[in-house]
Order: structure tokens, then sequence, then C-alpha cells
């Protein structure tokens, strides 16, 4: 048994993770690999643009795929949490401590993953692995799924800010 | 021969911290670390340490909970790390920064010291990125060019590298604690000797610094 010290106040305590989607960076590489693969085995037709149209959309596409989905970097602390997707962290989303009104680790079932930023309008899902996964629950009543390397760790920051937060209710 | 003791695997991460909350029974759980177990297969092997305030005595207290999988499926004594039964991604780049907004200390030299920790810890091993100096800043309520500064100051003393397009990497592994411990550990008897407790310790300590 360890115990750990009392939370001061004045401190001010931020969990940050980054987890990396290799299936997805593999998958985007195989995709494209077909497509070029695709095109020599046309013979000829890279001059034609109902061929090569098509081609460049998919290849916008999976280069698109590779800078926002192979990745995904949380931020959890005072300033509620952060979410953002790839190499120049964009998507983002954003959402205020205030505005959180429960946070809790789920266990993430393989077949629930989304693997990629899936959007309703009651939901949002940033998982790119099965297992641990930090669970948001907002007070407009949204529900965000986020995959993060310690969700408990996560959890923790977010419950510490909130009871450091002088008019925060419990996360 | 000396007959060794069941081993014990600390990890920071698993799929048995899924049930954290599950277990936490509402209390205001601060902290958590899960410990498996690679001794007799009993439900108490895999567990979580979770951290709570304790409201009547307002002191913080560990308790380890049982996960509820291994309750009621009765799972057999582990023969790998849990974390590699995450399927999908790698787990990498985790790390708590904590830094005091009221201390005397500059808060370049905070971070400077949180990035050392992480590193001794393990938390951030050698080729690990850090993250970008923008949204660390925005985090941590400080300005971007003082977390840029913490982190020209690592690469000045071979922490970290700056590469073009791949941001900040850990590329050395810090000297070990041992020499801390060591001198810690004296303190201790020396407080000791003179009838200072920890409270007393910890509150010079924070008054020399």
């Amino acid at each position: 048994m360890t115990s750990l010290p009392i939370t001061d106040p004045s401190r001010h305590a931020v969990y940050t993770g980054r987890t990396t989607s290799w299936p997805m960076v593999a998958t985007t590489c195989v995709a494209a690999l077909f497509v070029v693969l695709m095109g020599k085995e046309s013979n000829g037709a890279w001059g034609d643009l109902v061929f090569v149209v098509p081609l460049i959309l998919v290849a916008i596409g999976i280069l698109a795929n590779i800078l926002t989905a192979s990745s995904v970097r949380a931020t959890a602390g005072p300033n509620g949490f952060t979410i953002r997707w790839g190499l120049f962290g964009w998507p983002r989303c954003s959402y205020r401590l205030d505005e959180i009104e429960h946070a809790e680790v789920i266990d993430l079932p393989l077949w629930r993953v989304s693997y990629s930023l899936w959007w309703t309008p009651r939901r949002t899902n940033c998982t790119v692995r099965s297992g641990p996964t930090v669970r948001l629950s907002m007070r407009n009543g949204r529900i965000v799924t986020v995959t993060v390397p310690e969700p408990a760790a996560a959890v923790a920051a977010l419950r510490e800010a909130s009871a450091a937060a002088p008019d925060a209710d419990t996360v | 021969m000396p007959v060794p003791g069941p081993p014990m695997l600390e990890e920071n991460s698993s799929r048995a911290l899924a049930g954290l909350v599950a277990q936490g029974t509402g209390r205001h759980a601060l902290a958590a670390r899960c410990v498996v177990s690679n001794g007799p297969p009993t439900p108490q092997a895999y567990g979580i340490d979770t951290s709570f305030r304790d409201p009547s005595s307002n002191n913080v207290r560990t308790q380890r909970v049982p996960h509820r999988k291994a309750l009621t499926r009765g799972w057999p004594e582990p023969r790998r790390p849990l974390t590699n039964c995450v399927y999908g991604a790698s787990i990498n780049g985790t790390m708590r920064w904590t830094i005091d907004l009221t201390s005397r200390e500059r808060l370049q030299d905070q971070i400077v010291a949180c990035v050392r920790r992480g590193v001794a810890s393990g938390e951030l091993p050698v080729g690990e990125q850090l993250p970008p100096a923008a949204e660390l800043g925005t985090a941590l309520s400080v300005d971007r060019n003082t977390v840029l500064a913490a982190y020209r100051q690592l690469r000045d003393d071979g922490v970290l590298e700056f590469r073009r397009g791949r941001g900040a990497r850990v590329v050395s592994e810090a000297p070990a604690l041992s020499s801390v411990t060591e001198a810690a550990q004296k303190l201790i008897a020396t407080a000791r000797e003179h009838g200072l407790g920890t409270n007393d310790l910890i509150r010079i300590i924070k008054e020399l610094t």
C-alpha cells in the first residue's frame, strides 16, 4: 500500500498522452500501394482524365487519412480535455472542465473501435484501439470516447483539477 | 539456493484499469495504478490501487480493488503483461506534468524538472516525442516561449534533440536517482536524530526551495 501526498490546490497537474494507430498507418499504406499498382496495370491509362482524377482524389484521401488519423494526442487538466489528431493537431476538440459532467474509464471492445474520428449528433468517438478508454459525459448530453494511453491517469487529472476549481462540480 | 518469491509486475496502463471507476464506489479517486501479480492466481492478483481522499480524516488513502473480471471469470495466472492484450494501436507518449504557479521556482525550471523526472522514471523513453510547445503551454497555462525555453535548456543539456518536422525527442537516459535517494536517506536519518518528523522535513524543504 502506498499513499499519495495531499493535493495542493496551487498545483497545476496536467496529463498528456499520445496514441499512434499503426494499424491505420499500415492499412492506408497498403491502400496507397494498391492504388499505384492498379494504375500501373491500366497500361497507358495514366493520361486519361477519367482514370487520373479519381486516382488523385483517392491519393488525397489517403494522404489526409495518414496526416489526420494516424495518432491521437490528448491533454487533460485544469483547462479541460483537448483532443488533437494527426501530425498537425487537426481536427481538434476541446471540452472545458465545466462542460464535463462525468469522466470515467471504460473497457472498449474491439468491435466498438472507430479507428478514426467518428462524429454523430450525440457522440464523438476518437478511438484507435480497444481496451481502457476515457469516456466523458458532457452536460449537453454528448458522449465523448477517446483513446488515451493511460485513461485512469487522465481521469485522475480531470478530477484533481475539478476538485481544485472553486466553482466546479465533481467530474 | 534461495527460492525467489512471486514476481510482481506493476503496470501504469492495462486493460484492468477499465474497472477503475466501476470499482471506485463513488469516492473521489485521485490516482490509480494497476498492479498485476504473477503469483498465485487469486482475484487479488489483478487489482487496481486507487488513491482517494478519506472524508473523515481528510487524508489520502490507497486501497487495492480487485478487478471485476477477475472476480467473475476467475482469470488464471497471467502469463504476460496485460498491456499486450490491447489491440489496435501502440501505447506511447504518456506524461504527467505538475507545476506550481505560486512557487518561487521559475516555470521554465519546473517544466525542465518534469521532463527530467519523466525520463528518470521511464515515462519518457529514448526516442519519445514531447508535446508541441504551444499545446503544452496552453495545457499548463503558461506562455509558449516558456515551454520553448525549457525545451532549449534540455536540448543544451543533451536530454532532448530538435528535428524539423518531428518535434522535440528524448535522446538520452537520465542519470540514475540512486545518489538522490542515498542523500535523502541520510537527510531522513539526520532529521530523526534531531527529532524531526516527515512533515517537518517537507516544510523545511519547501522553505528552502
